[in-house]
């Protein structure tokens, strides 16, 4: 069943690709296609596909104009509607795909307004992975009450998609628990995927989504505009982002939020997340590992 | 009997007269209709951001035919997941308008791929280019309407004076 659901959301993610380059791609073995992350175009070179062992061509040599379609099914050829995200480099796609750009970038007064003469695309096929905070969510409550977490993992570990999980649950509430107002402050669009407004990932009947929004900026806007209970937010990487969620949490209000570092003693190397732990401002931490077989582990622990 | 014949080929040329000026006046209502669907166009994309399928759908309902076509076989292309330019190429080539006019909206079709400024401005080319030709087939209007008359109607003349 869940294969199923694996390869159909590749179908879903091919349907982006220019018509000679999606024959290509549907081309592919069914299990190649459960297990596929993203199609990878590059001008130039044949059409890829990024399995867990490495990228693997499977398509003809991609051309500017394959390029062009990609970008045009993508917006619904409305490159103007995507202009916010296009100026970051990406695009968010219907279904809840993301496409990573690489081009010439317009610069206006030393800032980049859009993206030109598109060289590269990577088409991430997002997968939602239901239930995997189901075991997780009970464990970040004492007392009844929601405890600040941090989900750790390296890069491509997880991270987001245990966060949406967690954010759908919180969200959601249980037999237990009342669900919680969850603020989400979704800078990359990569928990909720905004499309033209709608979440195309299911975040929860509570929650409420400042897309495209830095942390920094996002944190008291949604403080102040929407009167969360929680505040997620996708990756604190700067000093601002810190300082933003310190006076989150002294408002009293619940704070989930990932960093890259695999353990907590990794985080403690490291001078920001340093402060962050020295702050005291967040409680638990959700360790992601990744066992050989590639079944993904959550541990809970209290933070010094 | 020749009278008759005189009558039926004077009726024809009035006829072929008439026809050539319905057409011309078709050309005219659909230019004019064509700049007014591009003023709407220019206006939802800066003001609304409204993606081109789902506005050409929306602009096709207040147009005149030849413009309602062109709206739905454009959008329907894209809605096919073809490329924007063939797919407006072809809606463009099946509307009755000069050779001059076509080019314009052509090449209106080549430049909507960029980002709001860039097609807004696309869009005010094409639609300034095609307002100076309605203005300047509106203008000669009175004249070429006399001339196709005179010709037509000589015509006719010239094939009765033969005939007798």
């Amino acid at each position: 069943m869940e294969n199923q659901e694996a390869v159909r959301r590749y179908e879903e993610a091919a349907r982006f690709l220019p018509a000679r380059l999606r024959a290509s791609a549907l081309a592919l073995s069914e299990a190649d296609r459960a297990a596929a992350e993203e199609f990878r175009l590059r001008t130039g070179q044949p059409l890829a596909v990024l399995l867990p062992e490495g990228e693997r061509e499977i398509g003809p040599a991609v051309t500017p104009a394959d390029l062009e379609t990609l970008c045009d099914l993508a917006t619904d050829y409305s490159r103007y509607a995507a202009a916010e995200t296009l100026r970051c480099g990406y695009l968010a796609v219907r279904g809840g795909f993301r496409v990573g750009l690489c081009g010439t970038a317009v610069m206006k007064e030393g800032v980049c307004t859009s993206l030109r003469d598109v060289s590269s695309a990577a088409v991430r096929i997002a997968r939602e992975k239901r239930g995997i905070g189901e075991a997780v969510v009970p464990r970040l409550f004492r007392e009844g009450r929601f405890q600040n977490t941090l989900l750790l993992s390296p890069p491509g570990g997880g991270k987001t998609t245990l966060l949406r999980d967690l954010v759908r649950y919180l969200s959601a509430g249980g037999d237990d628990r009342e669900g919680l107002r969850v603020s989400l402050i979704d800078e990359r669009g990569e928990a909720a995927v905004m499309v033209r407004g709608v979440p195309q990932m299911d975040v929860g009947p509570r929650t409420d989504v400042l897309d495209a929004c830095p942390k920094a900026l996002g944190i008291p806007m949604a403080l102040r505009a929407m009167n969360p209970q929680v505040i997620a937010v996708d990756e604190i990487t700067a000093e601002a982002d810190l300082a933003a969620a310190v006076q989150a949490a002294g408002c009293g209000v619940g704070l989930l939020a990932t960093v890259h570092a695999s353990d907590v003693e990794e985080m403690a190397r490291r001078p920001l997340y340093r402060r962050l732990l020295a702050e005291g401002v967040f409680r638990l931490a959700v360790q992601i590992r990744r066992a050989e077989t590639g079944e993904r582990t959550y541990q809970v622990e209290e933070l010094p | 009997m020749k009278l008759a014949g005189a009558v039926c080929v004077l009726a024809g040329a009035v006829w072929g007269w008439r026809c050539q000026a319905l057409e011309r006046r078709r050309k005219r209502d659909t230019l004019a209709d064509l700049i007014r669907l591009l003023g709407r166009m220019g206006e939802e994309i800066r003001l609304r951001r409204t993606s081109l399928p789902r506005l050409l759908h929306q602009l096709a309902a207040d147009r005149g035919p030849a413009c309602r076509s062109f709206c739905e076989a454009a959008a329907g292309a894209m809605d096919r997941g073809e490329p924007l330019e063939s797919g407006w190429r072809l809606a463009a080539e099946a509307l009755p308008l000069a050779a001059e006019d076509r080019s314009a909206l052509l090449a209106l079709g080549e430049s909507l791929h960029g980002d709001e400024e860039h097609i807004c401005k696309a869009i005010e080319l094409a639609r300034g280019l095609l307002a100076e030709s309605l203005e300047e087939t509106r203008s000669r209007r009175a004249e070429t309407e006399r001339r196709a008359a005179a010709l037509w109607l000589s015509a006719g003349a010239l094939v009765v004076i033969t005939l007798i």
